[in-house]
């Protein structure tokens, strides 16, 4: 039980689990915020989480994701949009 | 001992915000407490990360994610408030800006 | 690490919940993306980097494209 491994269950069980909630609920630009909270919170809580088992290899996860969360979030605000 | 207190007020800022984006009614209130997380608390984590690393490639792709993901954080949120603007009807659909 | 990984399974299975009972498919979208990364943080706890990186892909990049134009496309056709 390190440090790191309580950081990453406050990180899970106090950040991500409220986003997660906002974005399951409400409309759909409700709930895009709440996918953009649950994506930048989901970053930190996987850096955190490769710090605590240790397999530096795992890093181009959460690399990946921040890269491909702007993209899929930027085409969601554009589809989203121009709907009724 | 230093970076534990970063760890535990990145850790801090992140779940505060989040806890009040959820207990904020308004959209756009909500919306202002969505980059708080990118621009304060990602930064702390990953100094943290970093320190605990100490000069090494590990540090050079942590910090990395750090800045792409300070980056995109205040682009994302623009633009998610012009879709919620756009919706509402406050601006025309088809402005570019 | 075993709590962490308990703390995973419920919030994959809470997130599954919440996609099935949402109604409209815009939404249900969203909500699937969410569902997603909540996915890869499951995997990341089970060490299975090579699944998270695929879910990931799967996740955030063709969800959005794919789910939204194929609504967008059928409701333009009902009309």
């Amino acid at each position: 039980m390190t440090q790191w491994t309580v950081a990453a269950m406050v990180l899970m069980g106090g950040g991500l689990a409220p986003a997660l909630w906002l974005a399951s609920r409400g409309t759909a630009v409700c709930r895009l915020i709440g996918l953009q909270l649950v994506s930048s919170v989901s970053v930190l809580v996987l850096l955190v989480l490769v710090q605590a088992i240790g397999q530096p290899s795992y890093l181009i996860v959460p690399l990946v994701l921040a890269l491909l969360s702007f993209a899929g979030t930027l085409v969601f605000a554009r589809l989203l949009r121009s709907a009724p | 001992m230093m970076y534990w207190v970063l760890l535990g007020l990145g850790c801090v800022v992140t779940v505060s915000c989040t806890v009040a984006a959820t207990l904020t009614g308004d959209l756009y209130r909500r919306l202002h407490l969505l980059t708080p997380v990118t621009s304060l608390g990602a930064p702390l984590v990953g100094l943290t990360v970093a320190l605990a690393n100490g000069l090494s490639l590990v540090t050079g792709l942590v910090l990395l994610t750090v800045a792409l993901l300070m980056v995109s954080g205040p682009v994302l949120g623009s633009a998610i408030g012009h879709c919620a603007a756009a919706r509402d009807g406050s601006i025309q659909a088809g402005s570019s800006s | 690490m075993n709590m962490l990984v308990m703390l995973g399974f419920a919030l994959v299975a809470a997130m599954g919940t919440a996609v099935v009972f949402t109604g409209e498919p815009e939404r249900q979208a969203v909500t699937l993306s969410a569902y997603g990364l909540s996915l890869t943080v499951l995997f990341i706890l089970v060490q299975a980097p090579d699944v998270a990186l695929s879910q990931v892909a799967v996740g955030t990049a063709v969800v959005p494209l794919m789910v939204m134009l194929a609504v967008r496309k059928v409701r333009g056709r009902r009309e």
